[in-house]
């Protein structure tokens, strides 16, 4: 998946518990954790906006987008 | 995880467990009173029953076979009535979307399917099993269609067709469980 979850770093730059976020948005905690091992199909909008409230960053900190490795013919050429 | 609870509204409990309760009563009564009502039967009554006009001697064989294939229509109805039974029990359970509540509801149509093909064919085998020892010529085939076979055969495919739209509900639902 080219999509990286970055939740726990921010969680741990801004030292903000597991638990308060999940309580913030409304979620359990062990969909929380599925979402921070980026073991989910996708993220809603509103719980995007939750979590970017809560920890005061962007989408972009906590998902990240990593191009997938080019392939062979392509890297030699 | 295959089951996700309905949203609220989508579906009536007390409605669902009243039904419910009705299914499994007829599950058990229909196959009950028919079994009686059958057994009571005359020699000169199954003749009547399967369309045979002119009276023969019945041997106690060909009244077992046909008690037996009398019974299969409402057999197989009250099989499937446990399964709506079993599919209602899940609707009241908040399971409209689990994957053994559509299983259920696609048993269901297909037990009345049976049913429905059972009684358009079991009148043609019973007036072949009691004319079985007549004298030839007065042997019988009676073919016979009713509407109200038909359209239960017509029923039970539109539930089919229903369960199969829950099957593709169940995928949907269950992707979206994977959505935080």
């Amino acid at each position: 998946m080219p999509i990286v979850v970055k939740l726990d770093l921010v969680l741990a730059d801004r030292k903000v518990k597991s638990k308060d976020l999940a309580e913030y948005i409304g979620i359990t905690e062990a969909n929380l954790s599925l979402l921070k091992h980026g073991k989910v199909k996708g993220v809603r909008f509103d719980t995007l906006q939750r979590i970017c409230e809560f920890l005061g960053c962007q989408p972009g900190d906590v998902l990240v987008h990593v191009p997938a490795a080019a392939p062979k013919a392509r890297s030699a050429e | 995880m295959n089951v996700s609870p309905s949203p609220a509204g989508a579906s009536s409990p007390s409605m669902s467990g009243f039904l419910g309760v009705a299914c499994l009563v007829l599950a058990v009564a229909l196959p009950a009173s028919s079994a009686h009502a059958l057994w009571a039967l005359s020699p000169e009554g199954w003749l009547a029953r399967a369309g045979i006009v002119p009276p023969m001697p019945l041997s106690p064989w060909q009244l077992g076979i046909a008690f037996v294939f009398g019974m299969l229509p409402v057999t197989a109805m009250a099989c499937g009535l446990v399964r709506a039974w079993q599919c209602l029990r899940g609707f009241v359970r908040g399971e409209v979307f689990g994957l053994a509540t559509v299983m259920h509801l696609r048993g269901f149509a297909a037990a009345v399917l049976c049913s429905a093909v059972l009684g358009l064919v079991v009148p043609a085998v019973l007036s072949v099993v009691l004319t079985w020892q007549a004298p030839p010529g007065k042997r019988a085939l009676v073919l016979g269609i009713g509407s109200s076979d038909l359209l239960m055969a017509l029923v039970a495919g539109i539930v089919w067709q229903i369960a199969a739209v829950f099957t593709r509900a169940v995928a949907l639902a269950e992707e979206n469980a994977q959505f935080v």
